[in-house]
């Protein structure tokens, strides 16, 4: 009845303190709540996203022991499965043509026999660039090697014969090196350089095609509803391969599989670990920083709530109802806190994350009980402290002064052991290549370096303790000696109370620094990352505007000019594409205008370590037979600058791979529409000279609306029927290199900010404005004495300044050093690896404004109604 | 002579409760005034009326002989609380500055005669102590050196010797009287003990005052 009582008296009379104390709570639940969500939705993501890039989910080969019919029927009755086709292939020893009466012979080819309704089960798989879809297609190689377009004729060599067919069109296959790839061998092992010639044939002409000689791989190509695979990945994989292994002891030796989606599953299990991480680098110390933001705003009370265990006491009252008074003070703040978090946490994700999004239920149950856990610990321990110092008064408490030597970590020094700490973790970190996802060798799956993680880990809490440290030294050595000297001002008694006051005025400044931190190093870390997803996306398609030439079109560099005058075009280079060997390797080989070329091209000086874009450019423009290569060519084959290299390249009127003389300039990381591994870089003009062909494989087009700009192209300015792509609508679908896409991140980060700039508010305003509330008698006293609104303003504004401007300055200090450590601590996830931080200076500085116009208004605000004297508190002096 | 401080039917009202009724008093340089009641009878209150701290609920309060601005009368009143009422942050010293520093004294004559105040007290060796460290005498002791410091015109004193055993608080009491003498101003000093009251030729009984109101 009693704890009933205090309950409804508290309500009736500190409704605004309990409800800060329970909006602060809500703050930290809605916070685990939605970063739950999070990790939760990142995975799913991942999941999905993995399934849909897989082209096709089983290869299934059905084995000499097998029948095709037998392996269908065990396949069909598989549990989810929703499609299958079956492919053959043969390896013929050759293809013939005679294009403009020129005898033309490729090396050995595989003729694939696909069924009609093929392209429509597995769409990624086939990607018709001329003519027909259906008939007799050749893959784009094969149709440049024979020089062959739809409508010209070509010899199957056989050893049974020789058949001659008509082409009907020119295919892409994206994934041939998973099509080709050998099934039975490890997950991910199978996949193999994909083939340079192949054919595409209807089922019903294979056989008379290959003959009876040839061997025929039969495959079963299946797909499945990805819609029931478990959200994890790693259990969507193990679900997967589970299947596999129950079908191979069904067709008993009668099969084997190219499990594809399990592979693909396996590796989003890895990239699902860089998310892990995220949460772990970005969200947990965000999640600290709640605690301790609900803890500092709940200890806002305990200046009343001294006094009211003082009264208490005087009625009485034993330490067991004391507790339980405060007790079930404390649960009902949990309640009202997890009862608004919970809702607000469902705001968050559906403000911050993507459609579909959701609270995860254990993720909500566990915010929920850390909320309640963490207001019954702050204001329960709050209580027996003051019932164990027995010696509260209320008289005793008017005069109590805040303790100005630091707490224990500080005097132990543990903030210097902390950051000697972070140090040597980092410097380990950065010696072992920031390698935090590893693979090691011979096992399938990643692991996470978790040591790596131990720099900004230790960082957090040794900065913010330094804060403290050094605001702490700073406050204790004001003496008011050099304030402006005006009549009416005690520039001396305002430092003493500030020096007194320091203990209080450094928890706060630490507490905002730690928020700045927090919001700097994850706006720095979102900004570098989106950066670097820009970067991606334009080295992906090439420029704003990339104009892709079908093989046969030939078009030369005298197409810039029909493209020019598209709409809202700045510049056009051609880029010739071709395919060399170097070695036994073939490779990408592109030819620029080194003069022009950075008009249009999204290049950075991280791409050619050792020199700079401008310094490479100016290399090969001076170098008519330059090459800048790879990082692997260069390692594999010895090569050094200055070196001759002999690459072979398709010359002269037979197309026939010939030897040609170059030398390398340098190296090269990444090239607007290369591959991520091996390429080369040289002249358009030399190219196109030794090779006796100018054709443009590529046009790039530098705009500023890049969507706009395409459409105009694909409208009017394309005769040849070129493939017009755009940046803007090719960014949805870009990934990192960690497999994350930049929309988690983006959410994250919103989860990050938004509660960052609450927590920094929060920090400083609520730090501030209890500063104010404790202050309160010494405000009445001022104004008794004589003291001007002004002068009772400049005894607080002096305690406002030095939170804010030392929190602030810890701020940028804590969120520049954690953004650095990040960015090099997770470089696996950018892509590509940036060249350095990219700083959004001007959402920090807004953010700096906003907190220091914020606690103005607080030290205005509350400082007026702090020092509001009416009876009752003149009465109190 | 130009009255200090005068109240012309004052009165006030805490919600329904009525402290005290309409009260006419005149205060003039050079005059001592004890105003004695019982607890509640609103000695505290008519203090901070007269000080201009808290408005009259009825009638009017006005200060003839000091400053209108409120901000320059403030300094030429001084205020001795029930409570020590010290800053919590501040020294002895410091306390007893704070008031000369808020009118623009200077620092070196703010310090001078603080600690002059202080050594009146008996507190000289309590100059750098903090209010939490002194008991309440000290405490109270220190607040009225803040008075004596401040050369005030009108000094009002709540219950000031509360804190203090008889013979400190003859002292104490003294002391304002002669401070208040020697600044040529006057004295208002609330208290319900008998024997400081009888040392007072002006009386001001709240309770035969309330008793002879209908």
């Amino acid at each position: 009845m009693r704890t009933i009582g205090w309950i409804a008296g508290l309500l009736r009379r500190r409704p605004l303190e309990l409800l800060t104390a329970a909006v602060s709570v809500a703050l930290g639940v809605a916070l685990v709540a939605s970063l739950g969500a999070f990790v939760q939705q990142s995975h799913s993501e991942l999941t999905v996203r993995a399934a849909a890039t897989v082209p096709v989910d089983w290869q299934v080969q059905v084995t000499p022991q097998g029948s095709a019919a037998g392996v269908a029927k065990a396949v069909a009755a598989e549990p989810n499965a929703r499609a299958m086709k079956q492919v053959s292939y043969a390896k013929v020893p050759a293809l013939e043509s005679s294009a403009q009466g020129e005898a033309r012979q490729t090396g050995a080819a595989y003729v694939v026999a696909l069924p009609s309704d093929y392209a429509a089960t597995f769409p990624r798989e086939l990607r018709t660039l001329v003519g027909d879809s259906k008939g007799v297609l050749l893959l784009q190689q094969t149709a440049a090697n024979l020089a062959s377009t739809p409508g010209d004729s070509f010899v199957v060599a056989t050893a049974d014969g020789r058949k001659r067919l008509t082409t009907d069109g020119v295919v892409e296959m994206p994934y041939a090196d998973s099509f080709f790839q050998v099934v039975g061998l490890a997950p991910g092992a199978g996949a193999s350089a994909p083939p340079d010639n192949v054919v595409l044939v209807p089922p019903a002409m294979f056989d008379s095609i290959v003959g009876p000689s040839s061997t025929v791989v039969q495959q079963l190509h299946v797909s499945f509803r990805h819609g029931r695979l478990p959200n994890e990945p790693t259990a969507a994989a193990l679900q997967v391969q589970a299947q596999a292994k129950h079908l191979q002891v069904v067709v008993a030796g009668g099969a084997l599989i190219g499990d594809n989606l399990g592979t693909a599953l396996t590796a989003a299990g890895s990239d699902a670990r860089y998310a892990d991480l995220l949460f772990l680098l970005l969200g947990l110390p965000a999640l600290v920083l709640a605690g301790v933001v609900a803890a500092l705003v709940m200890s806002l009370r305990s200046t009343q709530r001294r006094r009211e265990v003082a009264l208490l006491r005087l009625r009485g009252a034993g330490s067991p109802v004391i507790l339980r008074l405060v007790g079930a003070e404390a649960i009902l703040t949990g309640c009202i806190g997890v009862l608004v978090g919970i809702p607000a946490g469902a705001l968050a994700v559906r403000t911050a994350l993507p459609s579909g999004a959701h609270l995860s239920l254990p993720w909500s149950i566990a915010a929920g009980l850390g909320g309640l856990t963490l207001a019954v610990a702050v204001q329960g321990v709050g209580a027996l402290r003051m019932i164990l110092a027995q010696r509260s008064t209320v008289a005793a408490d008017v005069l109590r002064t805040p303790r100005v030597g630091n707490p224990w970590p500080l005097r132990a020094g543990l903030d210097l052991i902390l950051l000697a700490g972070a140090a040597l973790a980092f410097a380990l970190t950065a010696h072992g290549g920031y390698n935090v996802v590893v693979a090691p060798e011979g096992v399938p799956l990643t692991q996470v370096n978790y040591g790596a993680l131990a720099g900004p880990a230790l960082a957090w809490p040794a900065l913010t303790l330094l804060v403290w440290r050094l605001t702490a030294w700073a406050m204790g050595r004001r003496t008011g000696r050099w304030s402006r000297a005006r009549p009416g001002s005690a520039p001396e008694l305002e430092a003493a109370a500030i020096r007194q006051r320091r203990r209080i005025i450094a928890r706060g400044a630490a507490g905002l620094g730690a928020s700045l931190g927090l919001v700097m190093s994850t706006a720095v870390f979102t900004s570098t990352y989106d950066q670097q997803a820009r970067v991606d996306v334009a080295l992906t398609v090439g420029s704003d505007v990339a104009v892709v030439q079908s093989p046969a079109s030939g078009v030369g560099p005298e197409g810039v000019k029909e493209l020019l005058g598209a709409q809202g075009v700045k510049a056009v280079e051609p880029l010739i594409h071709r395919f060399a060997y170097v070695g036994p390797d073939l490779q990408d080989i592109y030819g620029v205008q080194p003069a022009t070329f950075g008009r249009v091209a999204p290049l950075q000086d991280a791409f050619v370590p050792g020199s700079s874009v401008k310094g490479a450019l100016g290399k090969l423009g001076n170098t008519p037979d330059g090459v800048l290569l790879s990082a692997e060519t260069l390692h594999d084959y010895q090569l050094h600058p200055g070196d001759l290299i002999r690459i072979r390249l398709q010359t002269g009127a037979d197309r026939a791979y010939r030897q040609v003389d170059f030398h390398v300039l340098g190296q090269v990381t990444e090239w607007p529409t290369a591959p991520k591994d091996s390429f080369i870089v040289a002249n358009s003009d030399y190219l196109a000279h030794v090779t006796g062909s100018a054709a443009v494989g590529t046009f790039l087009v530098s705009t500023d609306t890049p969507a706009r700009t395409a459409a105009s192209i694909r409208a009017s300015h394309n005769p040849s029927g070129a493939q017009v792509q755009d940046i803007s609508s090719a960014s949805d679908s870009v990934t990192s290199a960690s497999g994350l896409a930049a929309t988690d991140l983006t959410g994250l980060s919103r989860i990050e900010l938004g509660f960052g700039v609450l927590m920094a508010l929060a920090c400083s305003g609520l730090a501030l404005f209890g500063g104010i509330i404790e202050r309160r008698r010494a405000l009445v006293l001022l104004a008794a004495l004589g003291a001007s609104a002004r002068q009772r303003g400049r005894f607080l504004s002096g305690e406002a300044q030095g939170l804010v401007v030392c929190g602030a300055a810890g701020g940028l200090v804590i969120g520049a050093t954690i953004a650095y450590m990040l960015v090099k601590v997770l470089t696996g996830i950018f892509d590509p690896p940036p060249a350095g931080a990219s700083i959004p200076w001007a959402f920090l500085s807004g953010m700096v404004v906003v907190v220091v116009v914020v606690s103005a208004v607080v030290v205005s605000l509350s400082g007026r109604l702090a020092a509001r004297a009416g009876p009752s508190e003149l009465r109190d002096l | 002579m130009t009255p200090l401080v005068a109240a012309e039917s004052a009165g006030i009202d805490y919600g329904v409760t009525r402290v005290f009724e309409e009260i006419d008093l005149v205060i003039a340089p050079g005059t001592q005034t004890v105003i004695t009641g019982r607890s509640g009878s609103g000695k505290s209150t008519l203090l901070l009326i007269l000080a201009g701290l808290i408005e009259p609920s009825r009638g009017a309060v006005s200060w003839p002989g000091l400053s209108p601005d409120p901000r320059i009368r403030r300094g030429q009143i001084g205020m001795v609380f029930q409570a020590p009422s010290l800053m919590p942050e501040l020294s002895a010293l410091e306390n007893v500055t704070l008031p000369l520093r808020l009118r623009g004294t200077s620092l070196a004559t703010a310090w001078a005669d603080s600690g002059a105040a202080l050594a009146t007290v008996g507190a000289a060796d309590l100059a750098d102590s903090r209010p939490a460290q002194l008991s309440g005498g000290q405490q109270q002791r220190v607040a009225v050196a803040r008075v004596l410091a401040g050369r005030h015109l009108l000094v009002l004193a709540d219950e000031p010797t509360g804190a203090l055993d008889r013979e400190n608080a003859q002292q104490v009491v003294s002391q304002l009287r002669e401070a208040v003498t020697r600044a040529g101003g006057a004295l208002l000093l609330a208290t319900h003990d008998e024997e400081i009251a009888a040392g007072f030729t002006a009386r001001l009984d709240l309770d035969s005052l309330a008793q002879a109101t209908p």
